[in-house]
This record gives structure tokens, sequence and C-alpha cells, in this order.
């Protein structure tokens, strides 16, 4: 490294890892497609092994779950019960809701989904919280589309590349949600500070959010639909709201993404666009006259 | 002609071989090892890598190899693009001033002094980090990671060891 050669070799690649922090830092695309190429290299390797390993992992928990296998079963029986009262409330309430979205003429949104894949990595570290999908934009998968599993939210997608793709978990430290308190209505952010838990930020002033209260998001910002579980608020001695994610994010095996609500509600301006007499197409938000 | 051929698989083993095996040891510590939330920290293998050949064959590894092996962490983890780029650079010039204090050193030695090499590179990775999220973060997570990484270095540059006696008595 002594040679004038050798430094100036140097000196160029600290200046390109130095313009590869800035790009990162402006959120420049051509970081996410580097991102989204790297992906794409290392799948066929991590898709051939994450099997074993998951298999490993499965295995570990089964000889794990065998010691307390009747203490498992009792309380298993008794949350059945529970649920089985709870299913046929949420069925009634279901039936209900339907019809008043018929009276009030209120169009119903629904979660697109666009593709079930499986977890073959966790692209993480210590500053990162992020996992890898092995289905990419040859499966209609785009940044910014929502992922959830089959409790809640999981995150959302970045750096798509062709068949691999990487979803930013809600605990990542740049995640923002727009959510609100189901039991108030309250709205606010579920900042991801790198943890297992989110920290609820931009609560309006005078809110008490209780220990257990659902927090689900709010469909704000065009990309997570509304009303999907993001966690519970936990009990905290400091000052911060918690929130504790319901989604397995400790043990992610397939997540399903879903269409942006805006995209899936096909709000994207076109030149045709008037404010008045547009007709209203099938699946378009309406505005409900006063 | 099949001599050629086994020359020519060596000169690309001896070229190539430090940064296959870190591409392939990158790749596995992103295997999803039962927690996708990032509570179980894994080694920093490209550290490892870096430490063992710059001290033991630096010609094996020189320094555009280290950059790019940086850059395809990166941009795997998905962190700060251009962080480990850098701090394996330095790990290696830093490392490569200091050479001589461990030819001919018992593995022990070795072990010892990537105590100093990981806390730095741990140290300066958490800087950069906080600088580039404008946050002050955890410092556990690096603190946890930098153990681990001290805690596999005797498995790994055992193995890095039988994998450079194998290319020598090749030859």
């Amino acid at each position: 490294m002594a040679s004038r050669t050798g430094r100036r070799l140097f000196a160029g690649l600290l200046f390109v890892a130095f313009t590869l922090l800035l790009l990162g830092r402006i959120d420049h695309p051509l970081i996410d497609r580097m991102r989204g190429v790297a992906g794409d290299f290392a799948r066929p390797l991590l898709q051939v092994l994450s099997r074993p390993v998951e298999r490993a992992d499965a295995a570990i928990e089964w000889a794990g779950s065998l010691t307390s296998l009747l203490a498992e079963n009792r309380r298993l029986k008794a949350e059945n019960e529970r649920l089985l009262q709870w299913q046929a409330a949420a069925r009634a309430l279901e039936r209900e809701n339907a019809r008043l979205r018929v009276f009030l003429n209120a169009p119903q949104l629904h979660n697109t989904p666009i593709a079930t894949p499986r977890i073959v990595g966790v692209a993480g570290g210590p500053f990162v919280r992020s996992v890898i999908i092995n289905a990419g934009r040859a499966d209609g998968v785009r940044d910014n589309q929502p992922v959830v599993d089959e409790l809640g939210l999981v995150g959302r997608v970045f750096a798509a590349g062709e068949q691999a793709a990487r979803v930013l978990l809600i605990t990542d430290l740049n995640s923002r949600v727009p959510v609100r308190l189901q039991r108030t209505g309250d709205p606010a952010i579920a900042r991801g500070r790198n943890g297992l838990l989110l920290e609820l930020v931009f609560l309006p002033p005078g809110v008490d959010p209780m220990p257990g209260d659902a927090v689900v998001t709010t469909g704000d910002g065009g990309i997570f639909p509304p009303d999907i579980l993001l966690g519970h608020v936990v009990a905290d001695a400091s000052k911060e709201v918690l929130i504790k994610p319901v989604a397995l994010l400790d043990r992610l095996e397939f997540v399903q993404v879903l269409k942006p609500v805006l995209r899936d509600l096909d709000m994207e301006p076109t030149p045709q666009d008037t404010p008045v007499d547009a007709p209203n197409h099938e699946g378009t938000a309406r505005a409900i006259e006063p | 002609m099949s001599e050629r051929a086994g020359s020519f698989g060596l000169s690309l083993l001896r070229a190539f071989g430090p940064a296959v095996i870190a591409v392939v040891l990158i790749i596995i510590m992103h295997l999803p090892y039962g927690d996708a939330s990032g509570g179980v920290p894994l080694p920093h293998m490209a550290l490892i890598v870096v430490y063992y050949w710059s001290i033991h064959r630096p010609d094996l590894l020189p320094i555009g190899l280290v950059a790019a092996i940086g850059f395809f962490l990166d941009m795997l983890s998905g962190g700060p693009p251009g962080l480990n780029m850098l701090v394996l650079m330095i790990a290696q010039i830093v490392l490569s001033n200091q050479q001589a204090l461990f030819v001919r050193q018992s593995f022990a030695v070795g072990w010892l002094g990537f105590v100093p090499v990981t806390f730095l590179a741990m140290l300066l990775s958490w800087i950069i980090a906080s600088l580039y999220y404008g946050d002050n973060l955890s410092a556990m997570p690096v603190i946890a990671q930098g153990l681990v990484t001290l805690a596999a270095y005797p498995l790994f540059g055992w193995i890095f060891g039988w994998f450079d006696k194998m290319m020598k008595a090749d030859f």
C-alpha cells in the first residue's frame, strides 16, 4: 500500500464508499437497484440453505414443546372455547356492518394479495431489521407494497429485485406507520426502534393509551391498507408509549404481499381527471354527498 | 493439459479464494436463524475473513477485493451503503502496517490481536451509522455482534488455516 498507485486506489475506493453513503442518505434509487441485484444474486443459495435451517428450527421448537404438551393442550382448549364465542359475535357484526355499508353507500376496501412468498433470509446486522423474500418484480412485487403475516402487519417492500425482495420490518429504525388506537380512534405514528417493541409518537395531547389497547393502521399515506392490526400497547414505566407487534417477527416463515391502498383505489392522477362530472368507475373511492 | 487446467484452477483459487469464502459466509450469515427480528447477534464474518487473510496472506486479499466484499455485505444487509466497505478497508490498511507483529506468532496471539481490531471496527460502524441515521443509536447490538465475532474467530481461523495449508500443499 506504500506505492503511489496503492495510495491512489485506496483514496479512490474511500471516495466511492463516501459517495455510496451520501447516495443512501438521499434515498437515491440506484442504491435500491443495487440492493435488488445483491438479493437476486444471493437468493439461490439462501433458498437452498433456508430449508434445512427452518427444519432444524422447527425440530428444536417441537422438542421444546414436548415438555409442556399437557398444559398447552388445556390452554388451547380454553382459548378455543373463548374464540368460538368471539367468532359468533364477529360474524353478527360483520353482517350488520355489510348491511349498513349498503344503506350508506360506503365502498368496501379489500386487501388484494399479490404474492405469498417464503422468508429466505434475514438482512439484519446491528442497524437494520429486514428480511429477504423469494418473490420479486417477476411476481408483481414492487417497492412500498405492504406485507402482512397471518396475525398482523409485518412491514413494507423495499429494494425489489427480479426474483427476490427485501421487506423493511415495522421494528426497523426507518419504519413509520400511520396508526390509530382502536379503542379511542386517536391517530398516531408507530415508529420502529430497532428493538422488539415500537414507539407510539405524535399522539394528540390528553390521550391516555391503556396497556392492551389495540393499534391498527389508518390507511393514511397510501401504503398500508386501513384496519390491519399492528400490535398492542404494553405497560411501561417510562413516558414512552410502546407497542408489542402481533406479527410473528421472530419466526416468520411465509408472508403475504398486498397492493398498496392508493394503487388499489386507482387514485393515480390522470390527464382526464376533472373535479366535476367525472364518471365514477368500479373500485374507485366515491365522494359521499353530504 | 490437465496439469495446465489444475494450475489455472489453483491460480483462480489463489486470486479469489478468500473473497469467495467471504461472499459465501456473508450469504450464510443472512439465513433466517430462528429470529427475523434481529434478536440473535451473528458474527461479522467479513471482518474475520479480512483480519485472517491480512495478517497471514495479505497477497491473497488486496484492497480492491476487500472493498468488493464490504460493498456486497452493505448491499445484502440493507444497512447504510458504504459502511462496511469503509470499515473493512480501514481495518485492512491498519493491519497491513502491523502485519510484522503477527507473523509466526501463536494462534492465541492472533486471537488477542483481533480484540482491538474488532473493537475499533464496531466503534467505527456505530459512529458512522449514528451519523447516517442522525440518531444516537443503541450500542448494545454492536457490542453483542463484537463479542460474538470474537467468540467465532477460533473456529473460522482454524478453517481458514486449513484452507491456506491446502493451497500451499498443492504447490
